[in-house]
This record gives structure tokens, sequence and C-alpha cells, in this order.
């Protein structure tokens, strides 16, 4: 899962960088409203934290900029306007979640997975296919009931395939939800993570999909968004 | 108010109007006065003249009369009207009128042929006015002829002309007052515009005073629309400081919150526990300053519905992992203040009744005598009647499962006393808890 974050106070962007990424999701920083702007509307996020008070283009001119683009990402607003007054023009603007400062680190994460997690279709907090359960909440994986332990980048593309499930995932898609932008990517390392991922958790659990890509099949019967 | 300015001026112009028709009054009375008195006067000598023609020398000097005068009132005794002729101081010609009294004619010495007037006291106590001449009559000394008539003779002419003259001039004064309180009526008409004018300023039907006012009201008008400007710009002024002040506190308040969580010394504890005291103390007097500087400002105006309408609208999209329905009953409402108050003071009140509900939040706006009134129940576990005022108090928490600092029925009530209204809580019909928000209602209608 890959974060943009557009925050122009250098420390409060660092903290955000600091706890989404130990939380699993490879994060995108924008420090002012225009950047924030490009990146949400060229890159793939699955979900962008906005401030509101930006310079150079206020926060919800860049929202609104977006959804009349055609941009659905999930966006949570985070910002010291906290009047109901505010909360109201940010949802009406295209916010899915408005967060006002000071808040805590935990509820943004918590939040955070919500909208990723119902974005694509997910009604619990915890996601299953087969035997594999993924816990959105706790980050940790398990099989037939075994925690499974897996490294940063493993973790980033069995959430996305978990998130996407039943549907065929490129290659380059896949890059692009697990590293940020200025990361030196290389499509090669997936077939890398792919590989020790099936060793972890069974051989049939990725499906390669031929000239395509990859693809999470539940085994027959199918078992959605079952919870626990 | 005190003192009426219409009825100042109306006192005026009645005054100066008695005033004038008093004066006039007695002005008119003493010329009228004067006319029939040389009209009286003009007779009398004619009457002398008449005398003087049939006056004629008699036996031994004395002078004898050929002929009566032919007016009767000069036979009848003590009729009013008489003459007497004198030669020496012992020979007088009387009129039988006169019987036996004699006009006590003062001592002076006309010149030949001229006419004099005097006043005189006749017979009976009769205030005379006689007319006196001397003629030459050719042998030895002039005579004096005197013609008089008593003054009470006037007396019912004068009385018609007081009464017909007091009639008219009472007739012209009502006139003159009744235009006069026309006048005084139209002449201030545009102050009572000003005044409809500041009205619908105050119960935020305008923006501004408006309309056209004659030269003399237009700079007050103009300077009440500055001032309300003014007004205006130093509140919105203060909102921006205000909402500047926010940001700059609150992301070094998160970025300080950030820093201390996870960790658990002593450093930490304090950073914890000072952020969060100085989050509600921001956010608390904040809060308080931008509505103490727009509640009591003329022309504010909120459309409650439209308000209630947003904040469903958001509240059900911020819950919907909840899945609470958020619905809003009732017609057009409107608040006499602040919309983002208005904002401030629902929200929290609906944004506390998601939190506990279960499944439903129902918003209800009625409007009545000038009051604006917004329920809001919740179908959550509400709150026992002994509980429901201790949810007021500063930073109360009743239960801390749930989210939130605690101080949104707190704000709420304190802004609304601000404007002059109360929250109360009570049993909801759902099952929860109700919350009333009561507040000045503005008129509906008019510019927005």
């Amino acid at each position: 899962m890959r974060l943009l974050v557009v925050e122009d106070d250098r420390a409060l962007a660092g903290q955000l960088a600091a706890a989404l990424g130990a939380a699993g999701y490879a994060v995108d920083c924008a420090a002012d409203g225009e950047e924030g702007h490009f990146l949400g509307d060229t890159e793939p996020y699955d979900a962008v934290v906005l401030d509101l008070g930006l310079p150079r283009l206020d926060g919800l001119t860049v929202l609104r900029r977006w959804r009349a683009g055609g941009r659905t990402m999930p966006v949570l607003i985070l910002t010291a306007r906290d009047r109901w007054h505010d909360k109201v023009e940010g949802i009406d603007a295209g916010a899915d979640d408005y967060l006002a400062k000071p808040f805590r680190m935990e509820e943004l994460l918590a939040r955070l997975r919500a909208l990723i997690r119902r974005a694509r279709g997910h009604a619990a907090p915890e996601l299953a296919c087969g035997p594999v359960r993924l816990d959105t909440r706790s980050g940790r994986v398990s099989v037939d009931g075994t925690p499974v332990a897996l490294s940063t980048q493993e973790f980033r593309v069995l959430s996305y395939l978990m998130h996407r499930q039943g549907e065929v995932v490129s290659r380059t898609e896949l890059t692009e939800h697990i590293y940020a932008q200025d990361f030196d990517r290389d499509s090669n390392t997936i077939e890398v993570f792919v590989g020790r991922l099936r060793r972890k958790l069974g051989a049939d659990v990725i499906e390669t999909v031929r000239g395509r890509g990859y693809r999470l099949r539940p085994p027959e019967p199918a078992a959605g968004g079952a919870d626990g | 108010m005190g003192e009426s300015l219409s009825r100042r001026l109306l006192l005026g112009a009645v005054l100066w109007i008695a005033a004038a028709l008093v004066l006039a009054g007695f002005g008119l009375t003493a010329l009228f006065r004067q006319h029939v008195e040389a009209a009286l006067e003009a007779r009398l000598a004619n009457d002398l003249d008449g005398l003087a023609a049939a006056l004629e020398p008699g036996d031994g000097g004395a002078p004898a009369l050929s002929r009566n005068l032919p007016d009767p009132l000069y036979e009848r005794p003590y009729s009013g009207r008489y003459w007497q002729i004198e030669a020496a101081p012992a020979e007088r010609l009387r009129s039988r009128s006169l019987w036996d009294a004699v006009l006590a004619l003062p001592n002076d010495e006309p010149a030949r042929g001229e006419l004099h007037r005097h006043r005189i006291a006749g017979p009976a106590g009769q205030d005379l006015i006689a007319v006196e001449r001397r003629v030459d009559l050719g042998a030895g000394a002039p005579v004096r002829i005197t013609v008089a008539a008593s003054r009470a003779e006037l007396d019912p002419a004068l009385a018609d002309f007081a009464r017909m003259l007091a009639a008219s001039l009472g007739l012209l004064g009502l006139g003159l007052a009744g235009a006069a309180a026309l006048q005084v009526r139209v002449g201030l008409q545009p102050l009572a515009r000003l005044r409809a004018a500041l009205a619908a300023l105050r119960a935020g039907r305008t923006q501004r005073i408006e309309g056209v006012f004659p030269s003399e009201v237009a700079p007050l008008a103009d300077d009440l629309n500055a001032l309300v400007a003014h007004d205006q710009a130093l509140v919105a002024r203060a909102r921006v400081q205000a909402a500047d002040l926010a940001h700059g506190l609150k992301t070094p308040l998160a970025i300080l919150a950030n820093e201390a969580e996870g960790r658990d010394d002593r450093l930490a504890q304090a950073v914890r526990s000072q952020a969060a005291a100085m989050q509600r103390h921001v956010d608390r007097h904040l809060a308080r300053a931008r509505a103490a500087s727009a509640a009591g400002l003329p022309g504010a105006r909120a459309d409650a519905l439209d308000v209630a309408r947003g904040l469903a609208r958001t509240l059900a999209k911020l819950n919907r992992e909840r899945m609470i329905a958020v619905d809003v009953e009732g017609g057009p409402a409107w608040f006499a203040g602040d919309r983002e108050d208005l904002g401030e003071m629902l929200g929290n009140l609906m944004d506390n009744a998601c939190k506990w509900a279960r499944g439903r939040v129902l918003v209800r706006l009625a409007v009545a005598e000038g009051r604006l009134a917004v329920t809001v129940d919740d179908d959550g576990p509400g709150l026992a009647p002994a509980q429901r005022e201790a949810a007021f108090a500063r930073g109360a928490r009743l239960d801390e499962t749930v989210a939130g600092s605690g101080l949104g029925l707190a704000i709420a009530r304190e802004l609304a006393e601000l404007y002059g209204g109360r929250v109360a809580l009570d049993g909801a019909p759902l099952g929860g808890l109700r919350a009333v928000l009561n507040l000045p209602a503005a008129a509906a209608g008019g510019g927005a």
C-alpha cells in the first residue's frame, strides 16, 4: 500500500512518514499544495493524508481538483481547522475522513486502514483468503492460525494482493503500490518477493497469470471477507 | 427613549400657533373697536353739524334752537345720546335725554371750527364719547356745542365681532395644528424608515441599512453602515487571527504529543498530559473568543436547515463504518447569529449523538415566537436524569471508551449562552438522549 502525505510542517511530515512506514506503508511526502496535487494526480496512491493550510495551493482546492479530474483514492484531511464548518466543507469537497490536530497517531493509522479497506470493498478489518489471514490493525499474517513473519516488502505485496483478491494485478501496478516515488524501482524484484511469499504461505496461494501478472485466488468454495 | 422628537415638534407648533392667534385676536379686536368708534364719532359730528345749523341767536343774545335733532334717542332720558350747547357758564341748552344732568366737559379751548374728542363720565355712570366744537354765532362769545354717545352702544357689535373672531380663529388654529401634525409626520418619515431599516438589520433580514434617505439623514445611515461594515471586518479579522493561532499552536502540539507517544518515562508522560491540557485550553478559548466577537453583531443570519443538513451529511460519512442514519426534519429555519457558530453548537450536539447512537440520529428544527429550537435525538443508551447536568461539566467524559475530548456539550452550551440561548438534555423518544438547543431565530425571507 502506497500513501501520499501532503503536509507543510517538516517535523510533522517526518513523524507521519516514520509512523506510516513502520506500519508497512510506502510513503511519499509533498510539502506544498502544488506538488501534492501533481503527485496525487499522476501516481496511483491507495490513500492520501492531506493538510488544508498549505503553501502555494490550498488543501481544499487540491482535493476539489483531484475529484474534478476523476481521482477517487480515499483522502483523509488532517488539519488544525477543527470547526464543524470546516469539516462540512472538507467532506463536501470530497474527503473521506477528517481528523483534527492534535491527533493520536494510532487513530490516524486506524482510520487510514479503514479507508483503504473500504475503498477496496472489504467490510471487516481482517482480510482472509483461504488459510491465509491478514489483520490490517496489527499487520499480523497467519496461515491456518500459525503466525508468519514477513519482511516489509513481502508484507506490502501480500497486503496489496489481499485487498485486490480475485483480480489480476500486473507487476507494474504492484511496483507502483509498494515503492515510494524516490525509490529505485526494479520490477524484477517483485518476482523475488512473490517467490518468498509462496514459500512462506503455500505455493498455490498466489497464482501467476501468464503475461498479465499475479492473482490471489481463494480456494473453492470462495471465502470472501470473512472475519474472525 | 425619553423625549419624542415628533411630540416636541408638534408641541412647539401648537404653542406658536396659539400665541399667534391670541395676538391676532387682540389686534383685530382693537382695530375693530377703533373702526366702530370712528364711525360713531362721524355720526356724532354729523349730529353736531345739524345742531349748529339749527342754532340761532335768540332773545337777549341767548342762543336758541330753531328745530330739534330728528333722532328720538336725544329725547329719551338717559338714553345714552346727549347734546349740550353752552354759551356762557350759566347759559346752557341741553338735550331732553340729559334730564337734569350736565355734561362735565374738560376746560379746554379748541380753536374755532376744530373738532375735539373727549371721553367723559355721563349721567347714570355712563362712559361717553363726546365731540365738541366752538361755533361763532356772530354776536357775543362763541358757543360750545357737544354731542355725546354712550360707549355701551358699541358693545353688541363688539361682542358679535369677538364671538365670530373667536370661532374663526379657533377653526384656523385647529387647521394649522392639523397641518403641523401632518408636516411633522411627513418630515420625520425618513427617520421612521431609518428605524425600520435598523430593525431589519438587527433582525438579520438585511446586512446593511437599505434605502435612499434625504441629505440630512443620509450621513447618519452611511455612518451606521460604515460602523456595521467596520464591526464585520473586525470580526472577520478576529476569526482569521483565531484560525492562524489555532494552526500555529495545533501542529506543534501534534508533534509534541506524537513524540511522547509510545514512551513511558516521566518526560513523555508530562508532555502528553500538558499537550492535552493545552489543547483543551486552545479549543475552549478559541471557540469562545470567536463567538464572543460575533454574538450581537447586527445583520448576522444563518440558514439553520442548511447547516443541519451539511452536518448530517458529514457525520453520516464520518460514521459510515457504524452505519448511523442521520436525518434532518423541519422546514426553513433561520438563526440570528453567525453560521459557523451555529455549526459549532449543532455539530457538537450531533457529533455527541452519533457517538452514542446505535443506528439513528434525528434532528428536528422548529421556529416559534422568535426562537429557534433544534432537538437532537439518538437511539443510544441515554443518560439518567441525575447524570445529565454532569455531562456539561468541563472536559467531562462519562464513558472513557468513546473517543472525544468531552468538551463538545460544554462548548455548545457556552456558545448558546453567549447568544442568549441554552442547551438542555432530556430523554429521547428513540430511547437515547435528547439535546435541545434553543436560540434566537431570525426572520425568514429577505436578502440572505
